[in-house]
């Protein structure tokens, strides 16, 4: 089980290919590509996507089912998609304007 | 402090400007992202695995209060409320939209900051001793020669594509504070058998995949020669130095290959040949530049300082943070202070907005408005009344910025590793965050005394684990993060790098393993007084080995 995954162009952002092709931040409302053919029209439309500067570096991302949803297997990719695993300090004003 | 000239200032906002062009064109789709990327990281912005990070240069680590308290708003407004000092003296913020990058550079341009040459096959930000202009054991201010090296090397066309990123420190002490024997080039300030003052050349020094202490190839390059000397470096580089494999780029490589005899022949020989006239370092040059970095006015004040040496006898903490963080200036009554960026169980070199305004503050206050950045991503207020040191104390402290641990156990440089970088192998930061709690409290750090543990994410050595008392550097094996650690490394005049103890260790039981090391450290010194490096350098890796491998 794989999804597509790129950065935004505009702000680097992760993002996940999703069934109406658009590129969304969450990995678990992502399609899910299961045989290798599939994955490879993944990549092909991620292909069009930057081609048209709407994200970069796109690649396939192992996925699996667990208990409390669908999740990157590897850790890289873990980390990717749920952000650092350190509670880095950000400033009040900072955190209220995001 | 130097002060952008027209010329500078001319240069960096033509910079900006084309910048701004450059990005509306990529947002517009008219560049694609292959052509775009070297133009993106020629202006520090690279892409991290969350979003971009952009990267900006303080050179040879000294900032104002005034753009300090920029890069603070910068955090607040662009990013998420924080930054990163690095191990080069950098800051690098890990949020920002592509779409912001200009606007940031442009804010930095007003206050003659900037992100050029923080990224390619450049002369990158000269490096100096954070103490610089301050310590007592100085010899003098390197930094207006980091200063002339840089106005020269900056877009120099001549070595803007050399085969791989080039790397200059220069430490101005006995003492270096600088690592210079890990650079392309460090140039060591020194006094001749005449008394004179130049530089102790060093090349060829690294870290990464392949790490190399540099090798001396001349013990005293006159002041005048020094933009001279270094262009002949350089040449002999541009032309030998090997661009078929990336790897095998760098310097080091080249002196590694040739030889240091051969390399220091080849210098000589480019130096003799292609001396510039015009490159000679006049007197009148040279303090030109030297007056960019004067001392500040330090009105004389009364030794012993009563106030420092009353709060002192009364308040053991106060008395713990000026021996650990305070060390000796040049003009006696003051003190150099660093402040530690790296609090019990947090993320060392990591600084809020609100932080960097209380030292932008602090600076104005007490410190003569200087700040400065250490490559162990701390800050240094250069100048400080010892009179003045309670009062700051107490103010550090009301923004967690007192932490009392410089050189010990807890003063951890960290890379941002795997919860940061694209090309992280492994976690850095939670394995140093779990090892400063494991020593940050009861005094713990402070009875073990000085030892510097250094953390990487991955082979590319960032974190300076190579030349840690303790290095650990984090790999991936079979998708599972592991820690390999070295013991025996230094970053000082005596620089070494770390000896691999022997088979790599998991996350959960990395801290148990340096716990051990230290214990068996603990064991082994003769006295309080025997730090963990001149134990291991009396007792050897055997007894390290022993505790990790061969308990069962
Ligand atoms: C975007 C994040 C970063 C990237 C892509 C990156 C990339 C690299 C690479 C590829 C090398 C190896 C160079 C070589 O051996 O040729 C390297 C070395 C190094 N980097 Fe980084 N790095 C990053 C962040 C940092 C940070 C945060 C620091 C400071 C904490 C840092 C400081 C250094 C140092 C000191 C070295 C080793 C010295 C040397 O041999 O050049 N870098 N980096
Ligand atoms: S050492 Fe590796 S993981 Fe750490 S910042 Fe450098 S490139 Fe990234």
């Amino acid at each position: 089980m794989q999804v597509v995954s790129a950065s935004r162009l505009t702000d680097g952002s992760v993002v996940y290919l999703d069934s109406r092709g658009d590129w969304i931040e969450s990995l678990a409302c992502a399609r899910i590509f299961d045989s290798e053919p599939d994955v490879q029209a993944g990549l092909e439309q991620a292909k069009a996507a930057i081609a048209a500067s709407k994200i970069i570096d796109a690649f396939a991302v192992p996925v699996a089912q667990s208990a409390d949803g669908l999740h990157a297997i590897s850790l890289r990719n873990a980390i990717r998609e749920l952000g650092p695993t350190v509670a880095f300090k950000t400033s009040p004003a900072a955190a209220a304007r995001r | 402090m130097y002060r952008y000239d027209n010329f500078d200032a001319t240069f960096v906002a033509e910079r900006v400007a084309q910048f701004k062009d450059q990005v509306a064109r990529r947002l517009a789709g008219e560049l694609t992202e292959d052509q775009f990327r070297p133009l993106r990281l020629m202006n520090g912005v690279y892409l991290q695995l969350h979003a971009y990070m952009l990267r900006v240069a303080i050179p040879y680590g000294t900032l104002s209060p005034r753009q300090l308290r920029k890069l603070a708003h910068i955090a607040r407004h662009y990013d998420k409320g924080y930054g990163h000092f690095t191990t080069r003296q950098n800051i690098q913020f890990n949020w920002p939209a592509l779409a912001d990058c200009p606007a940031i550079l442009s804010e930095l341009a007003n206050v003659e900051m900037h992100a050029i040459q923080t990224s390619g096959n450049c002369v990158r930000n000269v490096t100096a001793d954070q103490f610089a202009g301050a310590a007592a054991d100085e010899i003098e201010d390197p930094r207006p020669y980091c200063e002339l090296l840089r106005q020269w090397s900056s877009l120099n066309p001549e070595f803007s594509f050399l085969p791989r990123k080039f790397k200059i420190a220069i430490a101005g002490a006995p003492h270096d504070r600088a690592a210079v024997k890990v650079h392309d080039i460090g140039y060591q300030i020194v006094r001749n058998a005449d008394g004179e003052i130049g530089f102790a050349a060093y090349v060829g020094g690294g870290l990464g995949r392949s790490p190399f202490v540099a090798h001396k190839i001349r013990d005293f390059v006159p002041k005048a020669d020094l933009l001279n000397y270094t262009a002949a470096i350089l040449r002999v580089y541009n032309l030998e130095g090997r661009r078929d494999n990336k790897f095998k780029a760098r310097i080091k490589i080249l002196v590694h290959e040739k030889g240091a005899e051969a390399m220091r022949d080849a210098v000589e020989a480019e130096f003799a040949r292609s001396r510039d006239p015009d490159l000679v370092l006049t007197p009148e040059i040279i303090d030109r530049f030297k007056s960019y970095f004067a001392l500040p006015d330090l009105p004389s004040r009364p030794v012993p300082a009563q106030n420092f040496e009353g709060r002192r006898a009364q308040d053991a903490d106060f008395a713990h943070f000026a021996s650990q963080n305070v060390v000796a200036h040049k003009v006696p009554g003051y003190g150099v202070v660093s402040i530690s960026l790296k609090p019990i169980g947090g993320i060392p070199g990591d600084v809020t907005a609100e932080q960097m305004e209380a030292v932008a503050d602090l600076a104005e206050t007490y410190a003569h408005s200087e700040v400065r950045v250490a490559h162990e991503q701390n800050l240094v207020l250069p100048h400080v009344a010892l009179d003045d040191l309670p009062a700051l104390y107490d103010r550090l402290k009301d923004s967690n910025l007192a932490t009392p641990n410089i050189g010990l156990v807890t003063d951890i440089i960290s890379c941002p590793g795997l919860d940061y970088c694209s090309l992280a192998t492994a976690r850095s930061i939670p394995i140093a965050q779990r090892i400063s709690e494991r020593f940050g409290h009861n005094g713990r750090a402070a009875e073990i005394g000085e030892l510097h543990i250094n953390i990487s994410g991955c082979i590319n050595a960032c974190g300076h684990h190579h030349v840690a008392h303790i290095g650990i550097l984090g790999l991936e094996k079979k998708g599972v993060e592991t820690y390999q650690i070295t013991v025996g490394g230094a970053a000082d005049e005596t620089c070494a790098l770390g000896e691999v103890l022997g088979p790599g260790f998991s996350s959960e039981s990395v801290v148990d393993a340096v716990e051990a090391i230290v214990e068996t450290y603990l064991k082994v010194r003769k006295s309080r007084d025997e730090d963990f490096l001149s134990t291991y350098r009396r007792v050897g890796a055997a007894p390290f080995k022993e505790v990790l491998y061969e308990r069962a």
